[in-house]
């Protein structure tokens, strides 16, 4: 989108005005001297104007670009890709208010690697990042598209999963458990297995907080338990 | 004086929203790098003007104008344009001119901003595309 060798905007007038300016009858009329000089300034001042606003366009436009690219940046996990918990807490009034308004149903899912400080400890942290990246992957394909994916924290990874009651929300995250439980992550030479112990709670009133302590406390509950399972969070609407 | 450089050097450090300012008598050189959005630009290019006034004034040397400005607020670019157009004038009497204009090959924007400086410029001016600037 380059304004490149823009041409003068029509000046009516200031065609008008070389006109008279250059008519045989006036030629040598030293009073037309002052006003050719005005017409050039003129001209000369309009052209500044323009391409002054011009580039400096090409300049803001710049800025929102950056700006785009750092919105995006600031709702990101950098490390896996998913949506950051502040993206998370943005777009989950919305869905709350929306699964309330159309009384939806509406699970929240709250999945962590399962004794993940070993895989750490056993390959080192450049490899654990990269189970990570893995997870989040996988994490983020068994779900669905419309399924909010977040990086919770460190190797936890919370969904909100619109239009979904426990049960479909339970089939998801058993789904989920039993993929990763079957599949080996080939990473940096090594082939690596990890289970994921997932809570999940249903539908809550206004505080969406809620849900993630419920969720949360479900997920202990699967730790309790022995890992590498799904719990359910008893519903606790008022 | 007589021999001597009469229009002095002169030199601005940069902060934030101003470019730092490099005005060289001897080697008839003004660099001008970082970016510019200074409180008024027109306070903050006055002396810049000035000092090519001079130089062109008192010098028969060529000047080489050379600019690593990422960024520049709409009076900054007003004034390059300023600045731009005493170079012309120069230029159109005989005097030798000429101007790089340094951008962030990553920064189509910046690209397109420099080749809209250049239009209406009859002297040489050459956008060079280097890794980031300032």
């Amino acid at each position: 989108m380059s304004n490149k060798n823009t041409p003068p905007a029509p000046d009516p007038f200031l065609e008008r005005t070389r006109e008279v300016l250059t008519d045989p009858a006036f030629a040598g009329n030293p009073l037309l001297e002052p006003y050719r000089e005005l017409a050039d300034r003129y001209a000369h001042m309009v052209r500044t104007f323009m391409k002054t606003v011009h580039i400096s366009d090409s300049y803001q436009l710049r800025l929102k670009e950056l700006n785009e690219v750092l919105d995006e940046a600031m709702r990101t996990d950098f490390l896996t890709g998913l949506m950051n918990r502040r993206a998370f807490f943005d777009r989950i009034k919305a869905e709350l208010s929306r699964s309330r308004r159309h009384k939806r149903p509406l699970c929240i899912l709250m999945g962590d690697i399962d004794s993940f400080k070993a895989v750490n400890d056993r390959y080192g942290h450049d490899i654990g990042d990269k189970v990570l990246q893995e997870t989040a992957r996988t994490f983020s394909s068994a779900l669905r598209t419309e399924d909010l994916k977040v990086r919770w924290g460190g190797e936890e990874f919370l969904a909100l999963l619109p239009e979904t009651d426990a049960a479909g929300a339970a089939a998801a995250a058993e789904k989920l458990r039993s993929i990763i439980e079957e599949t080996a992550f080939d990473v940096g030479g090594y082939s690596i297995r990890v289970t994921i112990s997932i809570g999940l709670a249903e539908e809550w009133d206004e505080d969406p907080e809620a849900a993630i302590r419920a969720a949360d406390q479900a997920l202990l509950e699967a730790k309790r338990k022995g890992r590498n399972k799904v719990m359910v969070a008893p519903r606790t609407v008022s | 004086m007589k021999g001597g450089p009469i229009v002095n050097d002169l030199v601005i450090a940069g902060s934030v929203s101003s470019p730092a300012v490099r005005l060289d008598a001897k080697r008839g050189s003004m660099e001008l790098s970082g970016e510019s959005y200074p409180q008024n630009a027109f306070d903050f290019f006055a002396p810049i003007m000035d000092w090519a006034h001079q130089f062109l004034r008192e010098r028969p040397d060529p000047l080489l104008l050379e600019l690593r400005l990422s960024y520049l607020n709409t009076s900054s670019t007003k004034c390059v344009i300023d600045l731009l157009d005493l170079l012309e004038n120069a230029y159109r009497i005989g005097r030798s001119v000429r101007v790089t204009w340094y951008c962030d090959k990553e920064n189509d924007r910046a690209r397109e901003a420099a080749e809209e400086f250049r239009e209406d410029v009859t002297f040489p001016f050459e956008i060079r595309l280097t890794g980031h600037v300032s």
